[in-house]
C-alpha cells in the first residue's frame, strides 16, 4: 500500500519533472545571410514622387529577436569596438542609440545596412569585418537598446556559462586582419 | 637689407605697411630673413596684433593693450558678431594681423578672413578646405580646430582629414595643401600649427584611436616635410640621438619607445601630438607634449610606454630631441600631457631659473627646468587623489595604489577625472600680477577597465567612465595661480567644467567663457567679476585681444558649444547613459536642457 502510494508520489514527481522539462525550442545558431541588394532597398525618407518603387525590405528569415540573439549582439558591441563611439546607448563620437531618433531607420534591414555599408558622417563600414551572423545579433542588440524589442524577449543575465574569466580578463589579442600602421 | 625687410615684414603697424610686408615677404627672402633674426617671432610688442593662439612664443596669452581695464570694462559692449556656419564646437583662436581677423570653424574646417577696415567686420575671403565627411568619424571630440597662425604673410591651420594648409593672409589664395596622414586609421587634425624659424609645426591627434603620435615640421614656403618625429618606435624614429640628454635616469636608454611596450604595441601606441607648443628663441628648442598612450585600459600594455604622456624639448630645424621627461610613466587615466607650456623667468632657491610652467591634467603644476627637463616643483592645485606627486629625485609620479584601475572591477573616485584637474584649454600669465590664470575642471571619476582589441579606425579604449564633481557640487573652477609662491592666489567656482582659454591684458583684465555661455572678464589681482555677457551659445573657445584699424583695443571669443563634453549638446546625446559622450552623461546632465548649438563670432569694443 505505502509502496503503491510512493510509486504514484514517484509517477506524479515524474511527471512534474518532464513538464518543467518542456522548454521552448530555438536555434543556437540562426544564420541570416546577406539580404540580397533587392532586399536591402530601403527608403531612408518617406517621399516618394515616383510612387512606391522601392519594395519594403524585410530581414532574412533566420533573424531573430531573442535573449539570445541579444546577448550575443552585446558581446559584439563590445568586441568590435561600437562602445567606444555610442557608449552604452548614450552616444558619443556616434549618435545615441537608446533615444527615439533614428536617423537611418530603425527596422532591422536599415540597422543592417547602417552597421554593414556604413553611413557618410563618420560611421565605418563593417561588413567583411563583422561576421553576417554576429552582425545580424548586432543588429538586434541596437534595437533592444532603442526599446523596440519587448522586454519578456530580453536576457536577464549574460546568456552563457561563466567557463572563462570576464572578457576584461583576457590576455591581448593582436588582430591578424585589419591595418596596423608601418613604417614609412 | 633684407634683414631690414625681414624686421619690416612683422613691425610696421599701419594696413599699407602691411600690403608692404605681403609684398616684401616673397618665399625667395625667406633664408635671409630668417638667418638675421627668429622673423616669425612676433615680439612681445604693442603692435595690437595676436598672430598666433599663445599670441608669443611663450604661450603667455598675455596683450600690453590697456584701453580695455578694470576701470572701463564695465562699458564694455557688442562691436560685431559673425556666424560661423557650423554647429559643432568652436575652440579657434580668432587671430588677427593687421586689419584681417582670422577663424577657422569645426568641420569642415572653414577659414575665415574678416576686414576690420569696414564696419561690421564683413567677411574678405573664404577659404574651404573640403574634408571628407567620414573623418568626423574618426575625431575623438568632434572636428574641433585650435586656430590658424598667422607668419609672414601666410595663413597655417588644419583640418579633420589631416590636410594642412597655407594660404596668402591677404587673397586667400591657396599656397599649399598636404596631407599628413591617413584619418581612416583613427589619426586626425585638430591642434594650431606653430611657425618657428620657417618650419611649420603640426602634430596628430587620435590617442583614443591607437593612432601612432608625430611631430612634423613642413617647409613654411612649400609645405614640403622637413623632418617628423614619432612618440613611439625605435629612437632613430623619434629622432633621439647623440644630443638627447634627459634629466631623469627613467627616460634615459636606447630605443626605449619599443623597449618599454609589449611587442609591437607601440605601433597602436598613441602619444599623439595635439596641444600646444612654446619656443625659446635664445636656447633654440621648441616644448610640446605628448598625448596619452593607447589603450586607455593599461593592463594590456606594461611598461613605462615612452614617449607618451610627457614633455620634448626639440632643435626646430632638424627635430632632434634634448630631452624628455614622463610625466605620468605608464598611464593610468587618460592623462595626455599636451597642455600649454608657459615660458618665464623664475627666482628658484635665490637662483634665476629659466622655467617651463605645465598645470597638467594630473593635477600638477609643474615648475620644469626648460634648458635641462629637472623637475623644480610639483604642486596639486586641485583635489588629488590618484597620486601622492612627483619623487623629485628620480622625476618619477606616485601613483596611489588604491586607485589604479583592475580589469573587472569599479574603481570609484578618482580625481582628477580622465579629461583631468585641467584640459587643453589654455591659460594666460601675466607679469604684472605674476599670476598664471587657469581655466580648469573640478572632477572625479568611476572607471572600470574592459576589453577592448585594436581594429584599425575604431576606438582603442577599453574603458567605462563616468565624470562627477569633486566638491561643492561645482564642475569647473577659475583660478589664478602665484607661480613664484605656489599657492592659489584666487579662485571662482563654476558650475561647469570649464573648457574655455584665458587671456590676459595690461589693464589689470583676464577674460574667460564658460560651458553655460558666459564671457566673462575678472580683475586680474582680486578674481572679482567685474563684466560679464551671456552669448548664444556655450563657450569653448580661446579668447584674444587686438587693436583694431580705428586705433581702439577689442576682445574676441567663439561661442559654440561641442568638444569633447560639450558633445553632450552639440551631438545631443541620451544623458540617461551616464557613460555618454565617454563619461559626461552624469555631470552635464542639466547643461542639454540650458544650452543650445551654433557657431558665433562675438567681438567686443568699448563704446566709441
Amino acid at each position: 500500500m505505502i509502496a503503491r502510494a510512493l510509486i504514484g508520489i514517484l509517477m506524479i514527481a515524474v511527471i512534474a519533472l518532464s513538464l518543467s522539462l518542456v522548454r521552448v525550442e530555438r536555434d543556437f545558431a540562426p544564420k541570416p545571410g546577406r539580404p540580397s541588394p533587392a532586399e536591402a532597398s530601403v527608403a531612408l525618407g518617406t517621399l516618394k514622387p515616383g510612387g512606391d518603387a522601392l519594395p519594403t525590405a524585410t530581414e532574412p528569415s533566420g533573424y531573430r529577436e531573442d535573449a539570445a540573439s541579444v546577448s550575443n549582439g552585446q558581446s559584439a558591441y563590445e568586441n568590435f569596438n561600437c562602445v567606444g563611439c555610442h557608449q552604452h546607448g548614450g552616444g558619443g563620437i556616434g549618435p545615441a542609440l537608446i533615444d527615439d531618433e533614428w536617423i537611418y531607420g530603425s527596422l532591422p534591414m536599415e540597422i543592417y545596412r547602417t552597421i554593414s555599408e556604413g553611413r557618410p558622417n563618420g560611421m565605418p563600414a563593417f561588413r567583411e569585418k563583422i561576421p553576417e551572423t554576429q552582425l545580424w545579433q548586432l543588429v538586434s542588440y541596437v534595437r533592444a537598446l532603442g526599446g523596440l524589442v519587448p522586454s519578456v524577449r530580453l536576457p536577464a543575465r549574460t546568456d552563457h556559462l561563466q567557463a572563462t574569466p570576464p572578457l576584461s580578463l583576457q590576455e591581448r589579442q593582436v588582430p591578424t586582419s585589419g591595418s596596423v600602421e608601418t613604417e614609412p | 637689407m633684407t634683414a631690414r625687410r625681414g624686421l619690416k615684414c612683422h613691425c610696421l603697424p599701419t594696413s599699407r605697411a602691411l600690403l608692404l610686408a605681403a609684398a616684401l615677404c616673397m618665399p625667395h627672402l625667406w633664408v635671409a630673413v630668417h638667418a638675421a633674426q627668429p622673423a616669425d617671432a612676433p615680439a612681445n610688442s604693442d603692435d595690437g596684433n595676436w598672430t598666433m593662439p599663445g599670441r608669443d612664443y611663450s604661450a603667455t596669452r598675455f596683450s600690453p593693450l590697456h584701453e580695455i581695464s578694470t576701470q572701463t570694462v564695465k562699458n564694455l559692449q557688442v562691436a560685431f558678431t559673425f556666424s560661423v556656419g557650423t554647429a559643432r564646437g568652436q575652440e579657434s583662436a580668432p587671430i588677427v594681423v593687421g586689419h584681417t581677423l582670422y577663424i577657422v570653424s569645426s568641420f569642415p574646417n572653414i577659414l575665415y578672413a574678416l576686414d576690420l577696415e569696414k564696419a561690421g567686420a564683413p567677411v574678405k575671403w573664404r577659404f574651404e578646405p573640403k574634408p571628407e565627411a567620414s573623418a568626423q568619424g574618426e575625431a575623438c571630440c568632434e572636428g574641433v580646430n585650435r586656430g590658424p597662425t598667422v607668419s609672414d604673410g601666410r595663413v597655417f591651420f588644419v583640418t579633420t582629414d589631416d590636410q594642412a594648409v597655407a594660404v596668402d593672409a591677404q587673397s586667400g589664395q591657396k599656397l599649399w595643401q598636404v596631407r599628413l596622414g591617413d584619418y581612416t586609421k583613427g589619426e586626425t587634425l585638430t591642434m594650431a600649427p606653430l611657425v618657428v624659424k620657417g618650419n611649420v609645426l603640426i602634430g596628430n591627434s587620435g590617442g583614443e584611436f591607437g593612432a601612432r603620435g608625430w611631430l612634423t615640421s613642413l617647409d613654411a614656403a612649400t609645405g614640403k616635410q622637413r623632418w617628423r618625429a614619432y612618440s613611439t618606435g625605435p629612437d632613430t624614429n623619434v629622432l633621439i640621438g647623440a644630443d638627447y640628454q634627459p634629466f631623469y635616469a627613467m627616460d634615459r636608454g636606447k630605443d626605449l619607445g619599443v623597449s618599454s611596450w609589449p611587442a609591437d604595441a607601440w605601433q597602436q601606441g598613441g602619444g599623439s601630438v595635439w596641444g600646444w607648443l612654446s619656443y625659446d628663441p635664445e636656447l633654440d628648442l621648441v616644448f610640446y607634449g605628448t598625448g596619452n598612450p593607447s589603450p586607455w585600459n593599461d593592463s594590456v600594455r606594461p611598461g613605462d610606454n615612452k614617449f607618451t604622456a610627457g614633455i620634448f624639448a626639440r632643435n626646430p630645424q632638424d627635430g632632434r630631441a634634448r630631452w624628455f621627461y614622463q610625466l605620468d610613466p605608464h598611464d593610468l587615466f587618460d592623462h595626455d600631457a599636451v597642455n600649454e607650456l608657459v615660458l618665464m623667468d623664475l627666482q628658484v632657491d635665490g637662483q634665476k631659473r629659466k622655467v617651463l610652467v605645465r598645470p597638467d591634467r594630473n593635477g600638477l603644476m609643474y615648475v620644469i627646468d626648460r634648458k635641462t627637463g629637472e623637475v623644480l616643483s610639483a604642486d596639486a592645485f586641485t583635489l588629488v587623489n590618484s597620486n601622492h606627486g612627483v619623487d623629485l629625485k628620480t622625476g618619477r609620479l606616485q601613483y596611489a595604489e588604491d586607485k589604479k584601475p583592475a580589469n573587472g572591477k569599479v574603481v570609484r573616485n578618482i580625481c582628477p577625472a580622465a579629461p583631468g584637474a585641467k584640459d587643453w584649454n589654455p591659460s594666460a600669465y601675466s607679469k604684472e600680477t605674476g599670476f598664471l590664470y587657469v581655466p580648469h575642471n573640478n572632477m572625479c571619476m568611476d572607471w572600470e577597465s574592459t576589453a577592448t582589441s585594436y581594429i584599425a579606425g575604431t576606438p582603442y579604449l577599453g574603458a567605462s567612465v563616468k565624470y562627477f564633481p569633486a566638491s561643492g557640487g561645482v564642475g569647473g573652477e577659475f583660478m589664478a595661480w602665484d607661480v613664484q609662491h605656489r599657492r592659489k592666489a584666487w579662485a571662482v567656482p563654476e558650475a561647469w567644467p570649464v573648457f574655455s582659454g584665458a587671456a590676459a591684458n595690461a589693464g589689470g583684465l583676464v577674460f574667460y567663457g564658460t560651458l553655460d555661455g558666459w564671457f566673462k572678464a575678472l580683475d586680474a589681482s582680486s578674481g572679482a567679476v567685474l563684466w560679464q555677457f551671456k552669448t548664444g551659445s556655450g563657450i569653448i573657445g580661446q579668447p584674444t585681444m587686438f587693436r583694431g584699424p580705428d586705433g581702439h583695443d577689442y576682445v574676441a571669443i567663439l561661442s559654440g558649444i561641442g568638444g569633447w563634453p560639450g558633445a553632450v549638446v552639440s551631438n545631443n546625446l541620451d544623458t540617461r547613459d551616464a557613460t555618454a559622450g565617454n563619461g559626461w552623461g552624469e555631470i552635464l546632465k542639466a547643461l542639454k536642457g540650458q544650452v543650445n548649438k551654433g557657431g558665433m563670432l562675438y567681438v567686443f569694443a568699448l563704446p566709441h
